[in-house]
């Protein structure tokens, strides 16, 4: 103990390495939030998935999905491509109108079809405008009440008229109707089954799915026809037009919010343990489970989960705890409509088993490959340590801002102890001398640094409202003078504070003190709610760490070092990452901040509240810390 | 004088004591408890079916047979054969065909009751159906099968029963001479952990796994969904159907024990003899009927045995109880008259004045004004509570 | 002049930022009453409308176990016509604020804190202006939220306040009575009855050394009579005695365990039936034990000691809610002068700061996303008592090291440590 103490003494002492080690520690912390989940993938820090709850039986009933339903099924599909009223290949290019057109033919006909096999049918229309675009459609849905159950549970079976890439999801639905004809017959559900095939997979789902819980607005229709809690949802999209080769199934929430993992392990240990189909996610359609596939898949999966969008239709249940995955067919292959088919039947039996909600097994988890699995126990730490190491400098910038400024900053310790008052400090049976300085705090000066961070946080709110409420046609340019304008701002507001308010070095730390503690606090809780948005915003704003942290040498920085941190803020800044990944995607930043609108609007994601509301915030304080002149 | 007192009671209790060892075996009973419930659970169910059909084939009356059963996988929802329990794919046997008579069942199937059943604590209200009425000479057939552990056994995922509950429930038993010998059967994981604690005598025990082990299911119904039986149970109730042909089976329990198979099973049934007058040898030639079938032949009543006294006094019980129901009758016709004679005043009952109807009628709004002067009252109170304590502060 | 002008001004700032957030975003307060960090079971402005409901429909509010708030409110809130209910509530709650943020002006105007009759604390003169206070206040974000939420704790901690203020005026009479309101509707500000007193007291008698136990049994007896008086016009509203049980019955014996973030809930779920009674007194008792020690020990500095008990009110109380954080961080600004003698600020700052965000985060994963659990929000309440107690051990701390200095004042300003 004495020892301890004393030796943490004599680091007070030393001002060189008591300046740079909080800097160290957490750049430390960084890497090893970095290094923890390249571990990840690897057999010693993951698992092999496994059924949790023990109702389910996944894959013990034989499947009767077959022979004469085939015929059916082939009816149907004629059924559906007569109300394309074209060849599937024409389709893609009609433009919205004639698909409009289409579309309120199309419900009729589906609501005639569904109530021929004995269903209670009815219609839903929603329009949800988001800056002048309008998306609008007519959901169809059909119940089968459950021949000897209490209605007071529902698991929904969602086919999309059209999937996520636009593409008319034929077979899905011709399926879906087949499957509703087929189950009517059975007299074993235990819960009420719901038909839903939404108009579209982004708007339509969201649309039934609210108003199923009541939380629509006034453009949404309400639901005539109810069935009780819904236990799962399971949308299947089958847009190929032959015989596919594998299952690939979507996972993702809204907000990154995950299913059940048992749910996706039912699918798993059905599609390929029961019926042989191979499955494979997070578009890696060649599925290995070597190191390089796992990190990939895993990496593909964070991705997604940080956007937070939608995925599939799915996604728009998982917010009301509903929990669902989207199977989708691809590639070519020998399996036929019917393998799906099966595959749902299956599933729905499993479904049929289960005794209430899912609850048994993870809702955090990273798949890396379709029966190997991170929890979050296991993951955690790695955003986590990101996260502390703003909190570590935060820390060490607020005992920095406590201390009287000292002339010679590189001074030895022998050359400091001359010449000043010295304090006898003992502790224990330790006693030091330390000069009296080093002892002494000053009186911090707050009101500057805090109301500062807390209008930097307040003027997200700005960017925040451009991006969401402005036309579409004026995105682009809105978008690019936001970039010109945010490049220059730091300075802007850098020589403007100086010229009103002639901040010391002691405001400068505490603005950068506070604006670290503020993102370590966010990041940390965010990272309980949506770990990858919150790891990506902590290692891009990891940077901030290291630019601009003299806290007490009077020396000016060197201005190639100046010139390389301005490089390094400019870079990551968040408009301009924004610009990258649209870049490296191939899409338009028009169209990325339109679906990103979209997300807000319709389906309530919160990533652009964090970006502009926590990462710019930090950013632009952190730009403005190095621009400030003390 | 009080060492011949203590001698004399030493003497007369001796005897009973020597002839307690083993009363004559008169009856057999079986209580055959499943303690999970839920539809994946259905070979739970199964298992005790079987065993139920198996001991009424050899005889044992329903009478003496207690069924605890916690779920009705018959009627579940998700059988795709309503009104039928099977314990094979074949589905050649519907154990819930007919006449099947479960004496607890639902929720009524608590660590609770299944103990005060053993022992028999119930108060007096509590039918003979539901009791198990063994004594000295009975044989008892304990068979239970449910989801457990090391020395405990859940009972509807709710609450568990432990290895010395059981144990000291059997104790008591057997100081309330309430059987003579028993035979204890459980199918589940880690089994044999339940009957390590028994210390009461005349007990055998055999259980489907030992510790650290699972006791597996042995097939599953593609069409039902999900496994309809448990291994061990199987392969007893294989022996049970093949090997005992009839109610005249000489077959010993050496031979039903010899019959488990590791491979089959998979996993290491257990059996425990120490317990037993005699030990494994007198054990194992105890017949499989004793426990399965029901006794043979008609025992008479030793004369000397019946109480007078006791006849007596049930007779007069009788009367007493006819005569009280003459005056139950009178009564329900003396209050018909009187119903006659004040129909006013029942209608008054029927049609209560205007003064109770606010009780249960639609929460109208009340008086306002009532209200708000009292209302307005008492703030003017609190108002004046504080203008008088500035009073109070200036004098 | 110039002053009242700041005053006006810093008023309107906060009535507006309040209306603009009631008006332009009419969704916010019923959010924030939904909210178990803002509303409590014996607080919740949902449950005196229900409480309301059934009052105004001649049914007893106490029926159905929803309502436990005293009547006096019920019959205060029933002179609201129905039409403009929310607008009238809504300027109401303005006005408690503005009132609140009137008394702590005078209190701070007083210059007591640091500077009590029988105490001069060396660095009096170190100080916040009293509109900085009532600012400090009237904008934390706690206090606005409060404000959004409508609890009904915001009239006990006006009542505090304002108990606070007269006595320090030498108004006691009018301090007793404010007391014995806060008390009345919401009990645990009986607690603070013996401080006040003695603030009280220490002002009345201006500086003759010595108790005046006839004072204090005096102001006591007003006290449990003004209560009383309160109790019979609650009786005569509701005509029945039954409001004892639901709303005093309710705190003493944690009836709700609506889930809040104190440190009661989730403790007394978990909690065997056979031990309910010995650890609800073991947790009241642990709460009054403070009232006695401080007292005595900090006698001369009776201002104080009322502050910090209603600090340790905060984060002890079976149904704390963030008003009351938001009252004592509102006094808290009061002794400026021990802000440097106070050693981990930062640490129990950032410990607040994360609970209060946490707390939603992972309130949101237990109860919507349902992917965590009550032990996530609970380790957070424990977190934010923690901080909170951190922050009111280390205020106790300074002031102890600052009355220290009075007799060692050659230690001014010298780094102390344990030896």
């Amino acid at each position: 103990m004495g020892l301890l103490t004393s030796s943490l003494l004599a680091l007070r002492r030393d001002r060189g390495l008591i300046e740079k080690l909080p800097s160290y520690v957490s750049i430390i912390c960084v890497i090893i939030g970095v290094v923890w989940l390249l571990l990840l993938p690897l057999d010693e820090y993951s698992r092999k998935t496994y059924i949790s709850e023990n109702a389910l039986l996944p894959g013990q009933v034989h499947t009767y999905f077959a022979g004469s339903e085939q015929k059916i099924f082939n009816a149907y599909k004629h059924e559906v491509a007569n109300l394309t009223g074209q060849p599937h290949h024409a389709y893609e290019q009609c433009d919205v109108y004639v698909f409009m057109l289409i579309v309120s033919s199309v419900a009729p006909k589906l609501v005639e079809i569904l109530r021929s096999s004995g269903l209670k049918v009815a219609t839903q229309k929603y329009e949800y405008v988001v800056g002048d675009d309008v998306h609008q459609g007519e959901n169809v849905y059909g119940i089968i009440h459950a021949p000897r159950g209490d209605a007071t549970e529902a698991i929904v079976l969602v086919t999309a008229w059209k999937n996520m890439e636009e593409q008319l999801n034929q077979n899905g639905v011709a399926l879906a109707l087949t499957l509703a004809r087929y189950f009517k017959r059975w007299s074993l559900w235990s819960k009420d089954i719901i038909f839903l095939i939404s108009a579209d997979s982004k708007a339509g789902p969201q649309a039934w799915i609210e108003a199923y819980h009541d939380c629509h607005s006034a453009n949404v229709e309400s639901l005539p026809l109810k069935s009780g809690a819904l236990e799962g949802a399971i949308v299947v999209d089958n847009p190929l037009n032959h015989s596919f080769e594998s299952i690939h199934i979507t996972y993702d929430g809204i907000n990154g919010q995950l299913p059940n993992l048992d749910l996706f392990n039912t699918a798993v240990s059905i599609a390929s343990g029961q019926h042989g189909i191979p499955i494979s996610l997070q578009q890696m359609w060649k599925s290995g489970d070597s190191y390089r596939e796992r990190l990939s898949t895993t990496f593909r999966g964070m991705v997604s989960q940080g956007f937070g969008q939608s995925t599939g239709p799915h996604s728009s249940f998982i917010p009301y705890h509903v929990d669902a995955i989207t199977l989708k067919t691809v590639g070519q292959g020998w399996q036929d409509d019917m393998a799906l088919g099966r595959v749902v039947e299956s599933l729905f039996r499993s479904l049929n088993n289960l005794m209430e909600h899912f609850h048994q097994s993870f809702f955090l988890y990273l798949l890396m490959h379709n029966n190997r699995f991170v929890s979050i126990g296991t993951y955690l730490p790695s955003a986590m340590a990101v996260a502390a190491s703003f909190t570590i400098m935060a820390l060490a910038l607020w005992i920095a801002s406590g201390r009287p400024p000292s002339d010679t900053s590189t001074a030895s310790p022998a050359k400091l102890s001359e010449g000043r008052k010295m304090e006898v400090v003992s502790t224990g049976d330790a006693v030091a001398v330390v000069p009296q300085e080093d002892m002494r705090v000053l009186e911090r000066e707050l009101l500057l640094p805090v109301t500062s961070i807390v209008t930097l946080h307040i003027l997200g709110i700005i960017p925040f409202y451009l991006f969401n409420h402005t036309n579409q046609q004026d995105l682009r340019y809105v978008f690019y003078i936001f970039l010109v304008v945010n490049s220059i701002l730091p300075y802007l507001v850098a020589s403007t504070t100086q010229s009103l308010a002639a901040p010391t070095l002691q405001h400068k730390l505490l603005l950068k003190s506070f604006s670290f503690l503020l993102l370590g606090m966010f990041l940390a809780s965010l990272a309980t709610v949506n770990f990858s948005l919150s790891l990506f915003i902590g290692l891009l704003s990891s940077p901030l760490l290291l630019v601009g942290i003299r806290p007490v040498s009077t020396t000016k920085t060197s201005w190639p070092r100046k010139m390389i941190e301005n490089l390094v803020l400019q870079t990551l800044s968040p408009p301009v990452i924004i610009a990258a990944l649209c870049w490296s995607a191939g899409v338009s930043v028009e169209s990325a901040l339109l679906e990103a609108a979209f997300g807000w609007h319709v389906w309530g994601v919160w990533t652009q509240v964090i970006v502009w509301g926590v990462w710019w915030p930090a950013w632009l304080a952190g730009a403005i810390g190095v621009s400030l002149q003390t | 004088m009080r060492c011949s007192i203590l001698f004399t009671l030493l003497l007369t209790l001796l005897p009973t004591s020597l002839a307690n060892t083993k009363a004559p075996h008169t009856s057999n009973w079986a209580v055959l408890v499943s303690t999970s419930r839920f539809w994946f659970n259905y070979r739970h169910l199964a298992n005790v079916l079987s065993l139920y059909r198996t001991v009424k084939r050899l005889g044992i009356p329903d009478s003496q047979i207690l069924l605890l059963l916690p779920d009705d996988m018959a009627c579940n929802p998700r059988n795709a054969f309503p009104g039928t329990v099977y314990n094979n794919a074949d589905r050649a046997l519907d154990l819930y065909g007919d006449n099947i008579e479960v004496d607890y069942r639902g929720y009524d199937v608590t660590v609770e009751n299944f103990i005060r059943l053993l022992t028999d604590r119930w108060p007096d209200d509590v039918p003979r159906s539901k009791r198990l009425g063994s004594d000295e000479g009975s044989n008892v057939l304990v068979y239970m099968t449910g989801h457990g552990g090391n020395e405990f056994l859940k009972f509807q995922d709710s609450e568990e029963i432990g290895s010395w509950d059981l144990a000291h429930a059997f104790a008591q038993m057997w100081a309330k001479k309430r059987y003579r010998e028993l035979l204890f059967m459980i199918d589940t994981c880690q089994a044999n952990t339940m009957f390590e604690r028994f210390y009461s005598p005349n007990i055998i025990a055999t259980g489907s796994s030992g510790i650290d082990e699972s006791s597996y299911s042995h097939h599953a119904d593609t069409d039902v969904g999900v496994a309809v039986i448990d291994r061990w149970t199987y392969y007893v109730l294989e022996f049970l159907e093949t090997q005992i042909k009839d109610q005249q089976s000489k077959l010993t329990l050496g031979d039903l024990f010899n019959s488990y198979d590791e491979e089959k099973v998979r996993s290491r049934p257990g059996l425990r003899w120490d317990l037993f007058d005699g030990g494994e040898a007198a054990g194992r030639s105890r017949l499989v009927m004793d426990f399965f079938g029901n006794v043979q032949g008609v025992e008479v009543n030793d004369a000397n045995t019946f109480n007078e006294t006791e006849w007596i006094q049930g007779m007069e019980w009788l009367a007493q109880m006819f005569k009280d129901k003459e005056l139950d009758q009178r009564i329900g016709t003396q209050d018909s008259s009187q119903v006659t004679l004040t129909k006013q005043e029942t209608l008054a009952m029927a049609h209560p004045t205007n003064s109770q109807t606010h009780k249960i009628a639609k929460i109208m709004k009340g008086q306002q004004w009532e209200q708000k002067a009292v209302g307005a009252i008492a703030l003017f109170g609190v108002a004046a509570l504080w203008v008088g304590s500035s009073i109070f502060t200036r004098t | 002049m110039g002053r009242l002008l700041q005053q006006v001004l810093l008023f309107a700032a906060a009535a507006l930022l309040r209306l603009i957030l009631f008006l332009v975003f009419p969704s916010l307060p019923d959010f924030f009453t939904g909210r178990v960090e803002v509303s409590t079971p014996v607080t919740s402005f949902k449950r005196l409308q229900e409480g309301l409901f059934l009052y105004t429909r001649n049914v007893s509010p106490y029926d159905g176990g929803v309502f436990y708030q005293p009547p006096l409110l019920l019959t205060l809130f029933s002179f609201i016509p129905d039409s403009i209910f929310t607008t009238v509530t809504a300027l109401l709650y303005i006005g408690l604020d503005l009132a609140s943020a009137q008394a702590l002006i005078e209190i701070a105007d007083s210059k007591l804190s640091g500077h009590e009759l029988f105490y001069k604390s060396p660095r009096r003169h170190s100080r916040w202006g009293s509109l900085a206070v009532a600012a400090a206040f009237l904008f934390n974000p706690l206090t606005v939220i409060s404000c959004l939420g409508r609890p009904t704790s915001i009239f006990s901690n006006y009542a505090i306040l304002l108990a606070i203020s007269k006595a320090i005026q030498g108004k006691t009479g009018n301090a007793i009575i404010a007391l014995s309101m806060a008390a009345y509707q919401s009990m645990y500000p009986a607690i603070l009855l013996l401080p006040l007193l003695l603030l009280a007291h220490d002002v009345s008698t201006q500086g003759i050394i010595g108790t005046d136990t006839g004072f204090l049994v005096r102001h006591a007896a007003l006290f449990f009579g003004a209560i009383s008086a309160l109790f019979g016009l609650s009786y005569l509203v509701t005509g029945s005695w039954e409001f004892f049980a639901s709303t005093y019955g309710n705190q003493l014996l944690l009836v709700d365990l609506t889930p809040n973030i104190g440190l009661w809930w989730y403790f007394f779920i978990e909690m065997f039936d056979s031990f309910r009674e010995f650890f609800l007194g073991v947790f009241w008792l642990h709460l009054l034990s403070y009232v006695g020690g401080l007292s005595v020990r900090l006698r001369t500095q009776p201002l104080f000691v009322t502050i910090t008990m209603v600090g340790l009110i905060a984060v002890f109380i079976p149904y704390p809610s963030i008003s009351n954080a938001s009252i004592y961080l509102g006094l808290f600004p009061l002794y400026k002068h021990i802000f440097p003698l106070m050693r981990t600020t930062f640490i129990y700052t950032t410990a607040l700061l994360y609970s209060i965000v946490l707390g939603p985060a992972f309130y949101y994963l237990w109860i919507y996303a349902g992917s965590g659990n009550a032990n996530f929000f609970y380790a957070i309440t424990l977190v934010w008592g923690l901080g909170f107690s951190l922050l009111i051990g280390d205020s106790i701390w300074a002031t102890l090291r600052d009355e220290w200095e009075v007799t060692r004042p050659e230690m001014k300003d010298k780094p102390i440590r344990q030896i």
